[in-house]
């Protein structure tokens, strides 16, 4: 219990917990509303419902505590210091099961039931555990399943698990959560640097609150996740050819050369729309081919609100620790800016356009599904907001910490969903282009400072 | 074209309320090799950093090749090459894209210069940034600077992380490229046995300040040891006279550091101190701990 406290102090001392601990919050707070309101759902939707909500919780957690535990027992210390093993690995136990327990036992306590909870998220505890912590096919289940989920047919029949109409499954879901979180506690406990998947990790993740680490950050270290296989970098490989023509004075050219140098830009630009296209297919399947509307309606706000800026914060985490090289180029320092601007907000531009038009191209074949004044107030809205947050995490980035930008970006969610929902409840298109226009207006100031700030800040 | 391709004038750089450079004032010739010496925290890389306007000057200014550091014309930084001390280099790339994304900038990219150090460094095209080893990826942050054949390099702590033979072949390499007399190097070092290779001049800097900026050879003929011997016991305390940077007795032997006009100051103390005196060479090493007493 002495060496237990300061261990978990330690998880608490990290910004990165804040953050996850609002994500696991944001998940927790809408399943205990949904589970507490009284609906008379039918099991499997229910479930899903819950799956859906517990899957982000669970993975962000697990995943965080992978990285912390392995960057702990990893380090030399573990193997010197007497004791140091247990209270790490009781550690992260506990953590799991701060987060993991809340759901079934909210689900048990309104009359729900949270055995098939329970083993869904052993499951999905035990194999982000390990993914994160070993990498390799483990990794690649976790992330192959979530997409698999997509599939109609497999959603209800998660949701019915998570519902506890298959005990059997529960029971068998959770026991293999247990033995890949044994296996991996194994792993944790025996491994040395010749170990198959010991450099395997989230490098600068949870390391530390500021310095030029704390910019790569999370987003950056999923790619370096399995280095020499990733997807990810050979589609970067296809992009860049080995030898690459003198730019010259020609900005267009240049543009396009900084985005080379975001390796999954594509990844950034196509995620939004996946994730919409993941949520509206799971709703639609465990629907049996009808949706919710107020479901869809609100993963679709969110979605808008959320995704353009966190792939800008992707943009400037692949790309925070190269300016200061690229400032050594031959470009003018007022052009670099400009043009590495103008790629990010290019990015950012074609995530949010292009989930526009998924959003529209949807709702055209599947009418009904959300109405047309409802998508037309949000893309009024959510593209100058993407501007206006944009810019200012820009403004943030030359600070040595990551911190105010992780502000941003949660803050920036909140307040553009809650401006985005104001807008809705007043149901008029002209005041919803009247607050945009006027979100566009200090965006462009915002982006007007930031460019100055730039001009003159420290980049090294 | 100026005579002093890299200039600082007052130079001064804080961090929030800690000054990191105070008032440095450096012009070095071109054709010139400049070791940059100094303790960790002195103020090198801050320096590096400044003259490449990577960081704004709180007071004073630098000129690279003529052009305020603050605002380089690309013409200009087409001809500064840079090695940083932890070199940044994207870790998604191969090796070879590394190389021709950064060629892309340059106009006078050298293709065949790239192959040559790729065999020389014993790196290959198909490497994985990302998997290159801390000496690798200096070995690349340096051919990455070389390639385009510049004027001025700036290279910051590029040997610490090479094995004796990298560093062997990166201080030749560096002989050869400013054999011509057209290149400027400044070189920030800890190694002082480098310096003294390579280097035709050094500049010391000492929290912030630039305390020696001379050529190698003139500032060790003015910097010497002094070894005094007498038949009494000698005054623990030196003699009030200029130049005088140390001294220290022991009975009947002291030794001073001294400055400036070396035979005269041996010449007065012996009549002063009636005793024998011996002038000593110093290396480089020991003329810098003299200097950071």
């Amino acid at each position: 219990m002495k060496t237990l406290w300061p261990v978990l102090c330690s998880y608490v001392r990290r910004w990165q917990f804040w953050l996850v601990l609002g994500l696991w919050l944001s998940q927790f707070v809408p399943f205990v509303c949904f589970a507490c309101s009284g609906r008379h759902l039918s099991g499997y939707a229910f479930g899903a419902y819950a799956f859906g909500a517990f899957t982000f919780a669970v993975i962000y957690v697990a995943a965080a505590v992978a990285v912390q535990t392995k960057e702990h027992l990893g380090a030399y210390r573990a193997a010197l210091v007497p004791g140091y093993m247990r209270p790490h690995l009781a550690a992260a136990g506990l953590w799991l099961a701060v987060a993991l327990l809340p759901f079934p036992a909210v689900a048990r306590a309104t009359g729900h039931p949270a055995s098939g909870l329970l083993g869904l998220g052993l499951a999905l505890a035990g194999l982000a555990f390990a993914g994160c912590c070993r990498g390799g096919w483990r990794a690649g289940v976790l992330f192959g399943g979530c997409l698999l989920f997509c599939l109609p047919p497999v959603g209800k029949a998660v949701g019915a698990v998570a519902a506890g109409t298959a005990p059997w499954a529960a029971v068998s879901l959770g026991l293999l959560g247990l033995w890949f979180l044994a296996d991996t506690v194994l792993f944790l406990v025996t491994m040395d640097e010749e170990t198959p998947g010991y450099d395997v990790q989230w490098r600068g993740n949870l390391r530390q609150l500021s310095g030029p680490q704390a910019r790569r950050g999370m987003f950056a270290a999923i790619r370096r996740l399995d280095r020499q296989n990733s997807l990810w970098l050979r589609l970067a490989d296809v992009r860049m050819p080995a030898i690459i023509p003198f730019l010259g004075d020609s900005r267009w050219q240049r543009i396009r050369h900084w985005r080379r140098a975001q390796p999954n830009s594509a990844l950034v630009v196509v995620t939004g729309s996946l994730t919409w296209l993941f949520m509206f297919a799971v709703q639609y399947g465990v629907g049996d081919g009808h949706v919710s509307p107020s479901i869809v309606l609100r993963n679709t706000l969110w979605i808008l609100v959320m995704m353009p800026p966190m792939a800008a914060m992707q943009s400037w985490q692949t790309r925070g620790g190269m300016v200061a090289r690229e400032l050594t180029y031959p470009v003018r320092r007022r052009d670099l800016i400009l043009e590495q601007g103008a790629a990010i907000l290019l990015t950012v531009l074609l995530a949010w356009l292009l989930l526009v038009v998924t959003i529209m191209l949807l709702v055209s074949l599947l009418p009904g599904v959300v109405p047309w004044g409802t998508i037309t107030t949000a893309v009024l809205l959510s593209g100058p907001w993407q501007l206006l947050v944009v810019a200012l995490l820009a403004r943030l980035a030359t600070l040595n910490s990551a911190v105010p930008m992780v502000a941003v970006l949660t803050l920036g969610a909140a307040v553009g969903t809650a401006i985005l929902f104001g807008c809705l409840a007043l149901d008029s298109l002209p005041a919803a282009a009247g607050v945009g226009g006027a979100i566009t207006v200090v965006g462009l100031l915002t982006v007007r400072s930031c460019y100055r700030h730039w001009l003159r800040a420290d980049i090294a | 074209m100026s005579d002093h391709p890299v200039e600082t004038r007052d130079l001064s750089k804080n961090f929030g309320k800690q000054p990191a450079l105070c008032g440095v004032n450096l012009a070095l010739p071109r054709g010139t090799v400049t070791g940059l010496l100094g303790r960790n925290g002195a103020g090198k890389t801050t320096l590096i950093k400044c003259l490449l306007g990577l960081l704004q000057p709180s007071v004073g200014e630098s000129r690279v090749l003529g052009e305020p550091s603050t605002d380089l014309s690309p013409g200009v930084k087409a001809r500064i090459g840079y090695v940083p001390q932890e070199p940044v280099i994207y870790p998604w790339m191969r090796v070879e894209q590394a190389i021709a994304y950064q060629g892309a900038f340059y106009p006078t990219w050298d293709r065949d210069l790239i192959q040559q150090l790729l065999r020389t460094f014993e790196l290959y095209g198909r490497q994985r940034v990302g998997a290159l080893s801390v000496g690798q990826l200096q070995k690349l942050a340096i051919l990455l600077a070389l390639a385009s054949h510049p004027e001025v390099l700036l290279l910051d702590e590029p040997v610490a992380a090479l094995d004796p033979e990298g560093r062997r072949d990166f201080l030749r390499m560096l002989v050869e490229l400013v054999a011509d007399g057209t290149r400027t190097v400044l070189l920030s070092t800890h190694i002082t046995t480098d310096v003294e290779r390579v280097c035709s001049h050094v500049a010391i800097l000492k929290e912030g300040r630039l305390l020696r900026v001379d050529e190698l050879d003139r500032l060790r003929d003015r910097i010497k040891e002094l070894r005094l011997t007498a038949t009494r016991p000698l005054p623990e305390t030196a003699p009030e006279l200029p130049g005088i940077l140390h001294y220290s007795a022991s009975g009947p032997s002291a030794v001073a550091t001294v400055e400036g006009d070396v035979a005269a100051i041996a010449a007065q103390l012996g009549r002063d101190l009636h005793a024998d005196v011996a002038v000593v060479g110093l290396s480089l090493e020991d003329l810098f701990l003299e200097l950071h007493r």
